[in-house]
């Protein structure tokens, strides 16, 4: 094809999502090697884009981008189809930390010439780049300060592709699709309201709401976009990037626009463990036409198609007793012994199964070997483990490659990694909670919480003992309005302490600050213990107790006010846990300042045992301070005596 | 050793390239409709033919095979190609003959050349270090001009075949069944028009068929057994025929000739030679392949993954739903197929 | 030369070696007829080969592929240039020849396994009537390759050669279940593919073979399941038989049968012949054929 540089369709494929979702899996290789349905992730993107009419494609790495190189030559050498019609750069960088800093530089090097199509590495998609950038650039003639076309996917209203990640509101200009309102909710949000500006109604003529959109990560951006970047520095994401320029959109004179699929055309993003199910299994499924299992665009036509969307590849051999139920893809040189059952798993190569396994809703890689009588279901397996007899791994467990799970394990929910230097120990790391892995035919959909939730925000992490209630998902270090609002609390507290000012008035700045942020109530009580226990001049103090007694006493109306309740008491000795976990100033002085609450009639008795059965059944960090178990034994002493006084 | 029991050939780089660009036009779209993409590949081979370094019989025939086999693992639906590649190492096998004077020794295995054959029956090919490419380009260019108007040449047959009063029922949209139809738009014949799963095709191709003269009712596929008994003839487009007599057709069509056997209705089948293919269709050809599953329920609508959705892309149709093949040599029954694919394709190649 | 002899070297071969059918068994005798029992003219060896075609009918073993065996082996020795100054010369090119011969028949029915595996597919069902050692190597061979599929075979009276295929069929580990002749009907919409061997292939494209063929023929065309008859090539004959009834006595019934003159028309026959229309492909060494393409390969040879 001989196409002219000016022509040329250029693409800029993002490599990393910049969240820890795929943790500990993405901790050793970059994210474009994930296998769905058994090919890479940066396979289904480029073969996309070649076929899509992409000429030149910039794959930006920030992390493990030399392996992406080498993997990119491999495939080249090979001949891969989309090597033959596109030309693949592969760009480098370690100090991007963010997309907007991908972006940043990318704007730098000067890499982009014009109109260019932005996607992630983890899109899915079959659809026809070279002509929507064409519509792209249509819109743009008619206003000339177009910035982005974002491509939307419609789905069913419960999707799991929304459901399972964060649903958008989108309202629109019908006439001319451009976006006038953008607004993400977090997963599972039970809003149930949309505020919706009535100037947006009025200046335009027939408006379009939107609330089943699935986000495919892909967005036709004009040359203006990678400068935009550039000079706003808090644009860290392409929802930031949304926001601003939907907010001030006269100050940047740009405005964004976007595009439905309809038809035939696919495009779907991975950005958990839900939405890999989802993508695996419409892959199996076929909606992402022509790129599926059998057509050959990947595997060369090695696979056989068996009814009820069951692909097994020629060389693998399967014993006559077991069976594949549906939507199951056994991958190269694998072995399945007598009665096994295998259903909507996808198996990846040369692995051994034992006999007598079940494998359900399962992903599990290539050279596993997995012996008899295990259970396997919701989880996934990477490279290299070794699963051995009688093992149940279950509910959203996630192993990392190289790990050797003993006979007789029980896994529910959990992520294992193999420690460095032993490759066969395994290491039971962290979290009990959260990695449920919806099973389709279960039905128990509703509660179940989304794949593989890290809470990052810690203030919010010992705050919600209910698990399933709000849980926010920070992908992007924006400072939170909570955070703000601890410091000015902080701020107010300690200049009321040095300026010696009346407690009335920093009430009054406390709920005001309160007001601007739109904090609830609870929180609230919370951060006024934290910022009470966070007052620079304690860390500054010489002998913190004597200070904190000091500052208790000052602010003892504060207290009053806000520390009525029973939760309000609660809240109050949990924000003394974090404080104590958190404030080195604080070390190991849990149990005195405690005391100091209950002497100062702050907290009682009852909530503090109620507290302290807390911190034991969730394990706290401080539960085995000792001056916290001298706080509590006394407290139990004192307890019997007043029992026995009364 | 006769290449066909041999380790492929490895090919060259520049040769690899090439291949890699033709299946990717035919997977970006950029050639549709099989005729073009056979035009295509008798354009590639005879390029990889002309640059190939040695031109005895046994290299071009290794390479031809080799390419061949490429084009087929990765696009095992576009039978078009393999049959062309199929008709070229044909071709160089008879020039081998010719060149080596060996006269009277029918090609393929018969019971006769059991019979007759000397026991240097096996070799056939020899080690003649003939120049095999100018005879060639003589047979790649027959071969060209064969494809350019197989088109013509199967639709010039229509008058024979229709006549005035009838009543015709076609499947879907073919840009080969819209020819033959209004080739014979003298006759003065009705249509009947069966949507097939490109609604918006279909109806395309009634209004010129409507607007060159021919009377056109548009049916939906689910009436194709209710009007049956009324119709005349069926006529539809076959994407490939298959070794026995049998058909693969347009995904939907073998509704058609299934009701047309029941009520012993004729069914003429557009074959041009290209697309007859040696092959049956057994467990290990991979031709039928799903396609999108859009056509028939659209994503919005799927919400659950537990609804499997088949939409085939061919429909098979065994040898006795078919009354007559029109290939470009003439009309010939089901049965008789077996002899049009010995005289195009040499045994040895059946298999790629 | 006499009759004993050549009868006794046939069934020495025919008990020895299980694994060679009747046609080979028979094509091997005549060449040791020609090595062994020396003549000094063509027109002796002719009579000789004729003589021992002859004995071999009378061997009380399936005379079909005896006889088009024999006749494509002599066609095919006959046809050498044979213009050469001594006998002993002719004598060695005719040897030759049925070496070749002979070699080219026993890859037949590798050739044939080969292709009939591609139409086994995984998970099938597949019926097949009485002993055929082709059907037992395609199955076998698939089997190696990991398809997995289920065999039924009849039990094919009145010799119950249905057993030994069923005992075979289960020592190469395929799942096979024996049933009556019977239950051809019962179990004909179970299964996906009707597979057969042939004793013979008539020039019309219908075959002869164990008697109870025809009616599975007959229910797999009402259930439209196909019908595959893998057989080798030297098996096609030109007899063109329009009924039952058409078919020679000396293939229906055993020699000895014949030879004591009782009544026929109350004596079993063993074999039938099943109509072309009833047939879907044979799978022969030439390839795979339609049944119309059976008389067109037999005119090839013969006119």
């Amino acid at each position: 094809m001989e196409i002219d540089k000016e022509n040329v369709v250029q693409a800029v494929v993002i490599m990393d999502t910049f969240n820890s979702h795929f943790n500990p899996i993405i901790n050793n290789k970059p994210m474009g090697l994930l296998p769905v349905a058994g090919v890479s992730l940066i396979n289904y993107i480029l073969e996309a884009l070649a076929q899509g009419g992409v000429g030149e494609t910039i794959l930006f790495c920030c992390q493990d981008g030399q392996k992406m190189k080498d993997y990119v030559r491999q495939c080249t050498k090979d001949k891969a189809i989309w090597s033959l019609t596109m030309d693949v750069q592969v760009k480098m960088s370690d100090t991007c930390q963010t997309m907007g800093d991908v972006m940043r530089e990318i704007d730098a090097a000067g890499l982009i010439r014009g109109y260019f199509v932005l996607v992630g590495v983890n899109t899915v998609t079959n659809i026809n780049f070279a002509s929507l950038l064409e519509q792209h650039k249509q819109t743009c003639k008619k206003d000339k300060g177009a910035a982005m076309t974002l491509v939307y996917k419609k789905v069913a209203w419960e999707h799991p592709l929304i459901s399972s990640d964060k649903p958008i509101f989108l309202a629109a200009d019908a006439s001319s699709n451009k976006v006038l309102i953008h607004q993400k909710y977090k997963p599972k949000s039970t809003e149930k309201k949309i505020n919706l500006p009535l100037e947006v109604v009025l200046s335009h003529s027939e408006v379009k709401l939107h609330h089943n959109l699935a986000d495919a990560n892909i967005a036709l951006c004009s040359p203006s976009v990678p400068p935009l970047f550039s000079d706003n520095f808090d644009f860290q994401t392409r929802d930031d990037f949304i926001h601003g320029i939907l907010i001030n959109e006269e100050i940047l004179a740009s405005s964004l626009y976007y595009i439905l699929l309809k038809g035939s055309q696919y495009a779907a993003a991975v950005t958990n463990w839900k939405t890999y199910q989802t993508v695996c299994r419409d892959v199996l499924h076929n909606w992402a036409y022509p790129l599926t299992i059998e057509s050959g665009s990947f595997s060369q036509n090695n696979f056989l198609f068996m009814g009820n969307h069951n692909f097994r590849e020629k060389s693998c051999t399967l014993s006559r007793s077991s069976a594949l139920l549906e939507d199951v893809l056994v991958g190269a040189k694998t072995h399945v012994n007598d009665n096994t059952v295998i259903s909507k798993s996808v198996i990846g190569k040369n692995c051994i199964i034992g006999n007598n396994v079940t494998i359900t809703g399962s992903h599990i890689m290539n050279n596993v070997v997995i012996k008899d009588n295990c259970k396997i279901i919701n989880s996934f397996i990477d490279d290299n483990c070794d699963i051995e007899n009688d093992c149940t791994i279950d509910s959203g467990t996630i192993i990392a490659s190289n790990v050797k799970v003993e006979t007789g394990s029980q896994l529910k929910g959990n992520i294992l990694e193999s420690t460095e230097k032993d490759q066969e120990k395994l290491l039971f790391k962290s979290t009990s909670e959260s990695t449920e892995w919806d099973n389709e035919s279960s039905g128990s959909g509703g509660d179940d919480f989304i794949g593989f939730e890290k809470n990052w925000n810690d203030s919010d992490s010992c705050y919600s003992s209910d698990s399933s209630a709000e849980t926010s998902i920070l992908d992007s270090p924006v400072p939170d309005d909570t955070n703000i609002f601890l410091q000015e609390v902080i701020d107010s507290l300690a200049r009321g302490y040095e300026e010696k000012l009346k407690c009335d008035y920093l009430i009054l700045e406390i709920n005001s600050s309160r007001y601007a942020y739109n904090i609830q109530l609870h929180e609230v009580n919370f951060f006024v213990v934290r910022a009470l226990l966070s007052i620079p001049v304690l860390s500054e103090s010489k002998n913190v107790l004597s200070t904190v007694r000091n500052i208790l006493q000052y602010f003892r109306p504060v207290l009053a006010n806000y520390i009525k309740t029973k939760s309000s008491i609660m809240d109050c000795l949990r924000a003394v846990e974090d404080s104590c976990i958190k404030c080195e100033w604080l070390e190991g002085q849990s149990g005195l300042i405690l005391k100091l609450l209950y002497d100062a009639d702050v907290v009682d008795e009852d909530a503090l045992l109620a507290w302290y059965k807390d911190l034991q059944e969730n394990n706290s960090l401080i539960v085995n301070q000792k001056s916290l178990v001298k706080f509590f034994q006394w407290l139990e002493e004192a307890s019997e005596e007043s029992d026995e006084s009364d | 050793m006769s290449p066909s029991q041999g380790p492929v050939k490895k090919l060259d780089d520049k040769f690899v390239d090439k291949i890699g660009k033709f299946v990717a036009d035919i997977k970006n779209g950029k050639l549709k409709g099989s005729n073009n993409v056979a035009l295509s590949m008798v354009t590639l081979l005879e390029n990889i033919i002309s640059e190939s370094q040695h031109a005895t019989a046994y290299e071009l025939l290794s390479l031809v095979r080799s390419a061949g086999r490429r084009v087929a693992a990765a696009l095992p639906h576009q039978l078009a190609a393999s049959n062309v590649a199929r008709r070229i190492l044909r071709a160089i096998r008879d020039e081998n003959r010719a060149s080596a004077n060996q006269s009277g020794e029918a090609s393929g295995e018969s019971l006769q050349r059991l019979v007759l054959a000397t026991s240097a029956r096996r070799a056939t090919i020899g080690t003649t270090h003939h120049d095999l490419r100018e005879p060639l380009r003589d047979h790649i260019a027959e071969l060209r001009t064969e494809l350019e108007s197989s088109s013509s040449t199967v639709c010039s047959a229509a008058r024979e075949h229709v006549h005035a009063d009838e009543l015709i029922l076609t499947y879907g949209a073919s840009a080969l069944a819209e020819r033959f139809l209004r080739t014979a738009a003298s006759r003065r014949y009705k249509l009947i028009l069966a949507e097939g799963t490109d609604v918006q095709e279909s109806h395309a191709m009634a209004a010129r068929l409507s607007a060159a003269g021919v009377s056109v009712t548009i049916i939906s596929s689910a009436a194709i057994f209710a009007v049956m008994s009324r119709v005349n003839k069926v006529v539809v487009s076959v994407s490939a025929a298959l070794g026995g007599g049998a058909a693969l057709l347009a995904g939907g069509a073998h509704a058609v000739t299934q009701a047309a056997k029941y009520y012993s209705v004729p069914v003429l089948a557009l074959a041009p030679l290209y697309k007859l293919c040696p092959i049956h269709a057994s467990d290990d050809s991979h031709f039928n392949t799903l396609i999108a599953p859009t056509t028939a329920i659209p994503y919005e609508n799927h919400e659950v993954g537990d609804v499997h959705v088949y939409t085939p892309m061919y429909d098979f149709a065994p040898p006795d739903h078919i009354t007559l093949f029109i290939t470009n040599l003439g009309g010939s029954s089901p049965s008789y197929m077996y002899r049009m694919l010995s005289e195009l394709y040499d045994p040895n190649d059946y298999t790629l | 030369m006499k009759k004993e002899e050549v009868q006794e070297i046939f069934l020495k071969i025919m008990k020895e070696e299980e694994d060679v059918s009747a046609g080979v068994a028979a094509i091997r005798t005549l060449l040791l007829v020609i090595e062994n029992y020396k003549v000094t003219t063509v027109r002796e060896l002719d009579l000789n080969l004729q003589l021992a075609v002859e004995a071999m009918k009378h061997c009380d073993q399936p005379v079909t592929a005896i006889s088009s065996g024999c006749e494509l082996f002599m066609r095919f020795i006959t046809f050498a240039k044979l213009d050469v100054k001594s006998f002993e010369e002719c004598e060695q090119i005719m040897l030759q020849r049925g070496h070749i011969f002979l070699n080219e028949l026993l890859e037949a029915r590798g050739k044939v396994a080969k292709q009939a595996m591609a139409f086994i597919r995984d998970g099938c069902k597949i019926l097949t009537h009485s002993l055929s050692r082709v059907v037992l190597q395609a199955m076998s061979e698939a089997a190696k390759t990991n398809k997995r599929f289920k065999v039924y075979v009849t039990m094919s009276c009145p010799d119950n050669s249905g057993e030994l295929m069923h005992k075979q069929l289960v020592a190469a580990g395929i799942d096979a279940t024996l049933i009556l002749d019977s239950s051809v009907g019962y179990i004909m919409e179970q299964v996906d593919i009707v597979m057969v061997g042939a004793e013979g292939v008539t020039e019309s494209g219908g075959i002869i073979n164990k008697i109870g063929t025809y009616t599975i023929g007959m229910a797999a065309l009402e259930l439209k399941k196909p019908v595959y008859v893998l057989t080798e090539s030297f098996k096609f004959s030109r007899i063109y038989p329009l009924n039952q009834k058409d078919l020679p006595n000396e293939f229906k019934y055993l020699s000895s049968v014949l030879k004591s003159g009782k009544d026929l028309s109350k004596q079993h026959p063993l074999v039938d012949y099943t109509p072309p229309a009833y047939i879907t492909l044979l799978f022969t060494d030439l390839g795979i054929l339609t049944p119309s393409a059976v008389s067109d390969e037999l005119i090839k040879l013969y006119l």
